[in-house]
């Protein structure tokens, strides 16, 4: 009886983890956080670039996307393949 | 104006701009914009060489844990995004501190002296002095660095309640001096 109580099944999916399951989960959670950090960092540059109006600021807006872009791609990779 | 261009002056790129032709957040219509001032570029130095040993790593780390046996377990999908992950930080380590070389400036303008820092990744900070507030414009240069590549500290003392002003490490002191001076005795 107590072995289909769902306690028993999340105990039981916990136990079934390997370590890669756990890297894997550990992996996702820093990547996540990364994608995060890839945003403030577009924002970042938009506030820089409102201060002193460059020549290079639409480049470096670029490549703050771009790196936003590559983050989250890595994210969705992350999760389809691990 | 008081600053002339010399060999030493470059493009929007360099530490020392005379004249730079951009605008500024809070420019007036009729303040010119005599002289933009970074840090100087060997600043620069150390986070360049951590960035190529950052992207030279997995060449010279995964052959050698290979060799010793360390990642031979390792999925292989795993050490792809792994490996992604790793080069996004070392772009975003070189992006970081390019950007806050580019954006921490001081400028020189015909009205007054503004010293805008960025302390973090939201956090930005812009000090200005008038130029009829300046008591004082002293400059240091210390240390072998200093004196082989030309650069130091410029301080600036300001009458009254405003702001001392330090420009940290810029290139030409004694000529950010001279600059500073001629435009207050004009």
């Amino acid at each position: 009886m107590f072995l289909d109580t769902p306690f028993f099944r999340l105990t039981e999916w916990i136990l079934s983890f390997t370590v890669w399951d756990l890297v894997k989960l550990l992996m996702l959670l820093v990547i996540t956080m990364y994608a995060v950090f890839a945003w403030v960092i577009v924002r970042q540059v938009e506030l820089m670039g409102e201060v002193m109006d460059g020549n290079i600021n639409p480049v470096l807006k670029l490549l703050a996307f771009l790196h936003l872009i590559a983050a989250v791609g890595l994210l969705f990779l992350a999760l389809i393949i691990l | 104006m008081a600053v002339k261009k010399t060999s030493l002056d470059g493009n929007i790129f360099s530490a020392f701009v005379v004249r730079p032709g951009i605008k500024f957040e809070t420019q007036a219509a009729d303040e010119e914009l005599v002289l933009l001032l970074r840090k100087h570029p060997v600043t620069n130095v150390m986070w360049i060489l951590i960035f190529i040993i950052m992207l030279l790593a997995p060449f010279i780390l995964f052959p050698y844990l290979s060799w010793a046996g360390l990642i031979t377990d390792v999925p292989v999908r795993f050490g792809l995004v792994g490996t992604i992950a790793w080069y996004l930080i070392t772009f975003i380590f070189a992006f970081e501190n390019f950007i806050s070389w580019y954006f921490n400036v001081y400028l020189l303008t015909n009205e007054r002296i503004l010293d805008v820092d960025f302390y973090n990744l939201l956090y930005k900070r812009v000090s200005e002095a008038r130029l009829d507030k300046i008591q004082d414009v002293t400059y240091t240069q210390s240390g072998m660095a200093q004196n082989v590549f030309n650069y130091g500290f410029v301080y600036i003392q300001t009458a009254g309640t405003e702001e001392n002003l330090e420009f940290e490490s810029v290139p030409n002191p004694a000529k950010v001096v001279e600059a500073i001076s001629k435009l207050l005795h004009k």
